[in-house]
This record gives structure tokens, sequence and C-alpha cells, in this order.
């Protein structure tokens, strides 16, 4: 088990930044989901940790140690691959033994490792079967148990749910939060799916346009985004952000000059610092509320569509000229063309800069750490 | 079912007009000079007369009934043969695979590929002509280590291309687990990759193989007397009083399919198996 710290690493293909000076302290033991789009450069990350990209810039260390020159054969990491890159020409005994192989390790105590990550891997009974043979799920255990088996002191995961369908996916996220726990690692997990992010990770990296956009624990992430991106980003749908107007008599919502949003005390401090000036404002879908039209501190907004999804509604709304989207309980009696009154509760709001971006209110002091 | 019927007589129908050359040559191989000669007027599939005679006469250079006797055998043609076209295949195979590699994975070389085409992009006369006045100056005419260079060079483009097809289609992915383990590059092709291809090479050196124990043009104008391999001794079978040895010659064709039939079954395995990249989802 060791700790990794990124200090300013960036990585660049020719003229094309892949990372940009990325700061990254994961604790010993910790499970980090590194979360973003494709093309955000988190399998880039990911693959300079490893070693298997060359960092332009910056530093990397394994706890005191620098390896930022020190080759992927030395550096001790297990890297499960998306494709879990099983060696098909070998029996699941060979494939384990592998690594131990390579390092040249006692023969007698291959043999007692591969037995028992076999079977602690639930593979025992398969472990002289070829490995083209085995199944998805067996193949990813295998994969698992062959970066395990060498004791790697971090454990890098490249996306390893992405090829199961989502029934079998929710199984084997349980299992390796289990496995997380019982082999106490350090893991690294990259993903595009927040889910996954949400479920598993102690904390989550969440990277866009090569940038670390926010780093911290998936409660955090949801309810103190540090920009809109990540805003966005978290959430099914992701959280409503509409162009409003701070006034002398408060925020004003949208393009219109009726409705006023409720703030608290805080955030009204806050803004007080600014003066009058464009903002924008978030809000989650599921955290507003509908109620009848003119109810006091509502604002006024028409139901263009209604869409029914299993135990909720995902309602689109529609104010002046603002679009947004509400979720609510199947129950709630919300129709298309009904006009009706919008609440949001004022410790749900969310403030964020017209021109960075960046959230306004309890400022994110680092995105590391 | 109609269908199924009609498809396994087309099939049989095409298999048998492919086949009719080869079948005529394997019996003609076993008919005595009389029944191959235009002498006769009656011409059968079946020899009437079977006999060994065509067999006897390539590899001793003599048989009772021709008068004029074989002033070389078959053996040395077949050793130089056999001997040009395996070198020859394992210079296209070793290099061709080793580029392969390199272009496939660290993307060297530039426009490598395509200058390797070159050779085969001109008629092969214009190609030949050249080599044969540089083999000529360099002292490679009619050697075994002439032919075979030429050889490995003339199809070093067919396996870079066919080894490079297999290599892009194995994911890098499947090395780096093996570099992340400890292993250096050079162990991880050599342990995990070349295992993987294996049946690619295998078939690969088949192909090679055969299209250089078929080659004509290029011993014909590379060799004189001593290296002469089987398709120019084959036309060389003729003489003044008997006219084309017919009969010597589809014996000897009979012979010149043997290798590669041999060859094939025995990598048919790998053939058969081709490329199973089956742990790798994509």
């Amino acid at each position: 088990m060791s700790s990794v710290t990124l200090e300013q690493t960036s990585k660049k293909f020719g003229d094309f930044t892949a990372v940009r000076e990325m700061d990254l302290a994961i604790r010993n033991g910790e499970f980090v989901a590194i979360l973003g789009p494709s093309g955000c450069g988190k399998t880039t990350t990911m693959n300079m940790i490893a070693g298997l990209e060359d960092v332009t810039s910056g530093t990397i260390r394994f706890d005191d140690r620098d390896v930022t020159e020190v080759s992927t054969q030395k550096r001790g990491v297990g890297f499960v691959f998306q494709s879990y890159a099983i060696f098909t020409h070998m029996t699941v005994r060979q494939n384990l033994a592998f690594g131990l192989e390579v390092q040249g390790v006692e023969q007698a105590e291959i043999d007692r490792r591969v037995g028992d990550m076999a079977e602690f891997m639930a593979l025992g009974h398969r472990i002289d079967v070829p490995s083209a043979g085995l199944s998805v799920n067996e193949m990813q255990k295998l994969a698992i148990g062959r970066s395990a088996i060498v004791e790697p002191s971090i454990f890098l995961l490249d996306e390893p749910l992405s090829n199961l369908d989502a029934a079998f996916r929710e199984k084997m996220r349980a299992e390796l939060r289990g496995l997380q726990r019982a082999l106490k690692q350090t893991m690294v997990y990259v993903t595009h799916d927040q889910i996954e992010a949400m479920g598993l990770a102690d904390r989550i990296a969440v990277m866009n346009h090569a940038v670390l956009q926010q780093f911290d624990t998936p409660v955090n992430i949801y309810a103190r985004p540090a920009n809109v991106f990540v805003a966005r980003f978290m959430g099914a749908p992701g959280m409503n952000i509409v162009n409003s107007r701070v006034t002398e008599g408060g925020v004003l919502f949208g393009g219109r000059d009726a409705d006023f949003v409720a703030l608290s005390r805080e955030d009204m401090a806050t803004l007080r610092h600014h003066g009058e000036r464009d903002l924008l404002l978030g809000f989650r879908p599921e955290e507003l509320r509908l109620g009848e039209v003119g109810a006091p501190g509502s604002i006024a907004a028409d139901v263009a569509l209604v869409e029914t999804v299993g135990r909720r509604k995902i309602v689109h709304l529609v104010s002046g000229t603002t679009a947004f989207h509400g979720v609510c309980d199947r129950g709630v009696p919300v129709r298309a063309g009904e006009a009706v009154g919008v609440t949001i509760s004022p410790d749900k709001v969310h403030l964020f800069d017209t021109e960075t971006e960046a959230r306004l209110q309890w400022p994110v002091e680092a995105t590391h750490g | 079912m109609t269908g199924l019927i009609l498809r396994t007589v087309v099939v049989a129908l095409f298999a048998a007009i492919a086949l009719l050359p080869i079948s005529w040559m394997a019996t003609m191989a076993f008919k005595p000079p009389a029944e191959w000669t235009s002498a006769t007027a009656e011409l059968t599939f079946l020899p009437k007369d079977p006999t060994w005679s065509n067999f006897v006469y390539v590899f001793t250079g003599e048989v009772e009934g021709q008068i004029v006797s074989l002033d070389r055998t078959v053996w040395w043609p077949l050793f130089a043969s056999l001997l040009t076209s395996v070198i020859g295949t394992l210079i296209a195979v070793v290099a061709g695979t080793a580029a392969a590699y390199a272009v496939s994975r660290e993307k060297v070389g530039g426009s490598i590929g395509l200058s390797l085409l070159q050779l085969r992009i001109f008629p092969p006369l214009a190609v030949m002509i050249p080599v044969m006045i540089m083999w000529a100056f360099l002292g490679m005419i009619d050697t075994w280590w002439g032919l075979s260079l030429i050889y490995g060079i003339v199809t070093l483009p067919f396996s870079f291309w066919l080894m490079k097809s297999y290599f892009d289609e194995l994911p890098r992915e499947i090395e780096e687990a093996a570099i992340v383990e400890g292993c250096t590059a050079f162990e991880a092709f050599y342990q995990i990759t070349l295992p993987i291809v294996v049946s690619a090479v295998a078939s690969t050196a088949l192909f090679i193989f055969i299209l250089n124990w078929s080659d004509y043009l290029i011993a014909l104008l590379l060799t004189r007397k001593e290296w002469t391999t089987i398709p120019v001794y084959m036309n060389a079978l003729a003489t003044a009083a008997s006219g084309q040895l017919y009969g010597a010659k589809a014996a000897l064709g009979l012979i010149a399919a043997i290798p590669p039939i041999i060859l094939g079954i025995s990598i048919q395995r790998f053939l058969v198996q081709g490329l199973t990249f089956g742990a790798l989802k994509q």
C-alpha cells in the first residue's frame, strides 16, 4: 500500500494537452475514482501513474519515493485493463503465476500463492482451464487476481465494468468494493459512469478537458460542485443552470423581472460584496418543489412535457425563455400544459460566476488534498 | 432443402472443374510414353498400362524404353527448391514479423509499409532484370544464398502486411499488462504477443513458402545450372529425340505438390484454429 501524489503533472501529445498541471494526492488505502467524459484525460492520468506514459512535466510520488523517471516494471503497480488483457494462450494458473515468475519467485511459493488467489477469486475449480474459455465474469476476476497476486502497492483499474451489461455491472460493483476492502489496497479507478464513481469511491476526481475540476467525497461533489461542469455532470438529469441577475431586491430568476429566488442569509452576505451583477443559478431537479401558481416565493412556470421513468417523473418546465427540469414522484399530479409554481429551498441553491463558471458560495478552498 | 441440394451440386461441379487438370496430371504421371505422346490416337483418363517408369526416369535418369538418358536427375533441383524456399521464407517471416511489430506498435518507419510494395508495383520482369544485373556483379548468380536472399526480399511485403494486420488487431493492452507485471518490452513480445500470433505466423509462412516454391521467373533468371529449382528443371525436361517428356513432367508436378501439402497438414492446427483473440471484448 502506498499513497500517490501528482504534482503539477502534465502530459502533451504534440500540441494536444491531455492532462494539464494536475495536482492530486491519493491517500494510503483510499479508493479514488477518476471521473469524466470521454477524452478528458482520465486514462492518460492513469497511464502516467502506471508509467505506461511518460509525463511531459511535473512529478509523481508513491509515498515519498519519486517515481517520475522509474520504469513501469519497477513501479510495482497492478493494472486491470478495460479489456482485461487476459493472456488467452495460457491457463488460469499460468495467468496468475505469470507476474510471480517474471519476478523470479520460488516455485513452491508461486504454487501456494496461485492456489490461494484462485480460491479467493472463486476460480479454484477453473484453475487448469484455458483462460480463453472463461466467462466475462471469470475473466474480470482473473484480471484482478493476476494483478493482486504480486501484491502491488497501488491498484489501477481502467473502466473494468464497462464491458458488462447493466444488471451484471451492479453485482460486480458490489464485489469490487468488497475486494478493495479485503485487499486493503490503494485503488485508482477510471470511469465515465457517475453512478459507479458515487457508489464505489471514497473520493472522486472529476476531470474535463485535461483539467482536474474537483477532488472531493461523493457527497461533497454532489452537494457542493466546484463549478458548472461538475454541477451538470453529476446527477441524472444534471443540475439546472439558469442565467440570473442579482438586484437590490434579491436574485431574479431567468430572464424575467417578476420572480425572485429566496437565498440563505450566508448567500445574501456573499453576494452583497458583488453589488448588482449577472450570475448563474443552479438547483438540482430533484430538489425543487411543484405547487400552485402564485404560491408565496414561487416561480411561475409552464409544464412543457412530462416523462414517467419508473417511479419518477421528469418534468420539463419553461419559465419565460428559461427551460429547466424537475424530478418528482410518480404520484404527483402534473400534466403537460399546466401552469405551476416552482419553489426552491434557499439552502439548495447554488451560485456560479457567469464568466469563470466557478462556485461563488462557501468558496471551495482546495480541489485537492 | 432444394437450395442445399442445388448448392451442393454447384459446388461439386466447380470442384470437379477445378480438380480436372490436377487429376489429369496425376493419372498422366502413371502412363507409359505411348499413352501420352501424340502418336497414339486414343486418349484415356486412366492409364491403360499403369507404370512407375516416369518416376524412375526423373530420379535415376534412365528407364527402360527411353533411349535418351537424362544428364541431371531431379534430386539436386528438389534439394535446391527446398533449401532456397525454406531460407527465403525464414528471411521474409522473421524480418517481416519484426518490421510489422515495430511499425504497428511504435508507429515508426513513416511510409515504409508502402515503400515495401515497390517491388510488387512494377511488372516482375522490370524488377528482376536489374536484380539479375546486380546479382551478377555481386557474384550471386546460381548460388543458393543469392536465390534464397531474393526470395526473402520479394516475399517480405506479404509477410509484413499480413503480420501488421494481425498486430494491429491485437490490443496493446495485453503487452502493457505483461510490462506492468515486470516484463521488459522484449519479454512481453516474446512471451505474450508471439504465442498469441503464432497461428498467424504459421499461415503467413505457408503462404510465403508456396509463393517461393512455385516461383519460375526468378529462378530462371538468377540460376544457370547448379541451383536450378524444380519449375526451371521441369521446363528443361525435353530431349531432341523424344520431344516434351510429358509423363516425366506430370510425375514431377505430382512430386512438387507434396511439400506444400505436407506443410499445410502439419500446421493445419494453427490454420484451423485461426486467430482467437477471444478474451478481448471490444
